[in-house]
């Protein structure tokens, strides 16, 4: 069930790394679609929130703003598919409070990852990475500082692009793991 | 669009302020990065967004991805006037328009469609130029050789009348070129030679009205042109180099010195200036020629030439007038002739430091079994003592440098005015030349104080 057919990569890391990543991909089979950069992956998550990928992965800077941004936006719309984010720089955020992200950071420790095969790398998340908080029923919107003029506005309008949000699934699995015990594992899993 | 629209604001608070202020009717979410603005603008309805280009770096993939999501939304960008070309590419990249900072309500509500009262709209400028236009750019077209400062000074002048504006500035390199007040720029566009940016041409407000976005873009077209036309200045301007050069000595040659000596006389005559022009030759030149070839004789020309350039002043003229003539033009804008005066003493100063500089160099060209100092004569005339024109002016030179030479050379003679007459008939041509006395000599000229024949008295 956990089998990885298809793969969002968003290509915003090292030029190295994305070409390891794009390999592997291919390598396993797994029916990609690759982003150039965070906005388009924006759009597509606005637009195809219907098509949920196995696994999404993300390049990543040392400064990773948009980065971390479209990892959340990701999480919001799907909220059991896996998330890898890679960077080639160890001193990049972790990105890992959110549920069933992991953060790779350094070439060692990506290329230790993509020894398993995507399946694998899944099945592996989904049991060490269980979402260590629940979702909330209704997502919120992204932040948004209201104006002045916004606070005296009246009513929300409905949504321009699509009628409603995405759902999170309603079978997410409950936390197994403390915070600390994710950080271990991270920390295993960052090695080399 | 309605009054009361939904705007999306994405960039600082100072913007998202701003909008507000501008538009007290409207509903504004604001939000400061641009992905988070692109996220936003599809979890709502909005009217319209209003981005910073300064928001970050992905502007402008921001603007395409919220086209992209919408296309019926009303996309506005602002940024600075320096910044107006950016705002261009985001036009390209999907935005409806443009408004620059800071935000002005009038500006805002029109680019972002909204009802407004009674704002006068700007006049559309014609799509093609009118004859006046193509008239000016003739002009100057026909003055492109009187350098890239004055073809510049021509085309702000034009500029300001094309686009109505309270002032033009264009930057070229190290030249400004203004017309009119100068004030905060409102449409810019950057000059580029091959691929480098080199200047900008920066339009001021218009006394009535706003620039509109078919003016951005005439600019644009204007300065396509600007740029052919500096690309055609600067050629044109080095291969008026070359003619004004004399490539041997590096000094300016005949063709230029005449043409400069006209100019200066013309102002020396309006001003009441002096001028002073001596013609030098080196002395038995030949005989260098001839003992060690004509490749020394050169040489030693070269060497003369950069002699003169080292004791000459910043303002005077050293010009390569033939085979191995001189021309130095001396002159002093600083002090104008005072009725009364004499015929100026101090360039015989100048001229015998060029002598004696000559005569104690050491020549490498010659080596060290050179037969002697390296000796030259010379002729002085002054304007307006000894003659008003170029022509008559370089005559007594001439017929001073030639009394210098007959008095055994190493002299420097000052013009008389019966010397530059035209020459006797061949019968006098025999009278037996004054002698020179040490260091200069004088052709019998009395001293005149022509202030009431000099060409500019009233």
């Amino acid at each position: 069930m956990l089998e990885v057919r298809s793969a969002i990569h968003i290509r915003t890391g090292q030029r190295a790394l994305v070409e390891l990543i794009d390999a592997w991909l291919l390598r396993h089979g797994a029916q990609t679609l690759p982003f150039a950069d965070v906005y388009a992956a924006c759009v597509h998550l606005l637009k195809h929130y219907e098509d949920i990928p196995d696994l999404v992965l993300v390049g990543a800077d040392w400064v990773a703003a948009d980065e971390f941004n479209i990892v959340s936006y990701v999480r919001q719309t799907w909220s059991r598919t896996p998330i890898v984010v890679y960077s080639a720089d160890r001193e990049t955020p972790l990105f890992d409070l959110l549920p069933l992200v992991l953060t790779c950071r350094g070439d060692v420790a990506v290329q230790r990852l993509l020894a398993a095969s995507p399946t694998d790398l899944v099945r592996r998340l989904c049991a060490e990475l269980a979402p260590v908080t629940l979702y909330p029923a209704q997502p919120e919107l992204p932040p948004a500082r209201p104006t002045p003029a916004e606070s005296a506005a009246t009513g929300a309008r409905p949504a321009l692009v699509r009628p409603g949000r995405a759902m999170p699934r309603t079978d997410a699995p409950t936390s197994i793991l403390t915070p600390e015990e994710l950080s271990a594992l991270l920390d295993t899993s960052e090695e080399g | 669009m309605r009054a009361n629209a939904q705007i999306l604001v994405i960039g600082s608070p100072a913007l998202s302020s701003a909008v507000s202020q501008a538009l007290p009717r409207c509903r504004s979410v604001a939000t400061e990065a641009l992905l988070s603005g692109v996220w936003t603008a599809g979890h709502a309805q909005f009217d319209g967004v209003v981005l910073s280009l300064a928001a970050g770096r992905g502007a402008l993939r921001a603007i395409s991805s919220l086209r992209e999501l919408s296309p019926q939304l009303r996309i506005v960008v602002t940024c600075p006037a320096a910044e107006e070309p950016r705002a261009r590419a985001a036009l390209q990249a999907g935005a409806d328009d443009y408004v620059l900072e800071p935000l002005t309500p009038a500006d805002l509500a029109t680019a972002l469609g909204l009802a407004t009262t009674a704002r006068p709209l700007p006049v559309p400028s014609p799509s093609t130029p009118s004859v006046q236009e193509i008239v000016q750019l003739s002009e100057v077209l026909k003055h492109l050789g009187e350098g890239l400062q004055a073809t510049l000074d021509r085309l702000a002048t034009m500029l300001r009348r094309v686009f109505d504006a309270e002032s033009v500035t264009i930057h070229v390199d190290d030249l400004i070129a203004s017309d009119g007040a100068a004030g905060m720029p409102v449409l810019q566009e950057p000059i580029h030679q091959q691929d480098t940016t080199v200047g900008s041409v920066a339009l001021g407000a218009r006394p009535h009205g706003t620039y509109s976005t078919a003016d951005a873009s005439r600019l644009a077209d204007y300065v396509r042109l600007i740029e052919t036309i500096v690309a055609q200045a600067r050629e044109q301007a080095h291969w008026q180099e070359l003619a004004w050069r004399d490539d041997l000595s590096g000094l300016r040659n005949r063709r230029y010195f005449e043409l400069a000596l006209d100019k200066l006389l013309a102002r020396a005559a309006a001003e009441r200036l002096r001028v002073t022009v001596v013609l030098f030759d080196i002395d038995d030149f030949k005989s260098y020629n001839d003992a060690y070839g004509h490749d020394t004789g050169d040489a030693l020309i070269t060497e003369v030439a950069q002699l003169l350039t080292r004791c000459s002043r910043e303002e005077d003229l050293v010009a390569r007038y033939g085979g191995d003539e001189f021309a130095v033009v001396l002159w002093d804008a600083e002090q104008p002739r005072v009725p009364g005066s004499q015929h100026p003493t101090d360039p015989l100063a100048l001229a015998e430091r060029f002598q004696a500089v000559i005569r104690q160099h050491s020549f490498k060209c010659l080596g060290p079994g050179a037969p002697g100092p390296v000796t030259i004569s010379g002729g002085l005339a002054c304007f307006p003592w000894d003659g008003k024109e170029r022509a008559e002016i370089l005559r007594a030179a001439d017929a001073a440098l030639l009394a210098a030479k007959r008095g055994g050379k190493n002299h420097i003679v000052l013009a008389d005015r019966r010397a530059s007459e035209p020459a006797p008939p061949a019968g006098d041509s025999q009278a037996p030349a004054q002698p020179p006395h040490e260091g200069f000599a004088r052709e019998g000229k009395t001293p005149a104080a022509p202030e009431d024949q000099s060409p500019a008295s009233p």
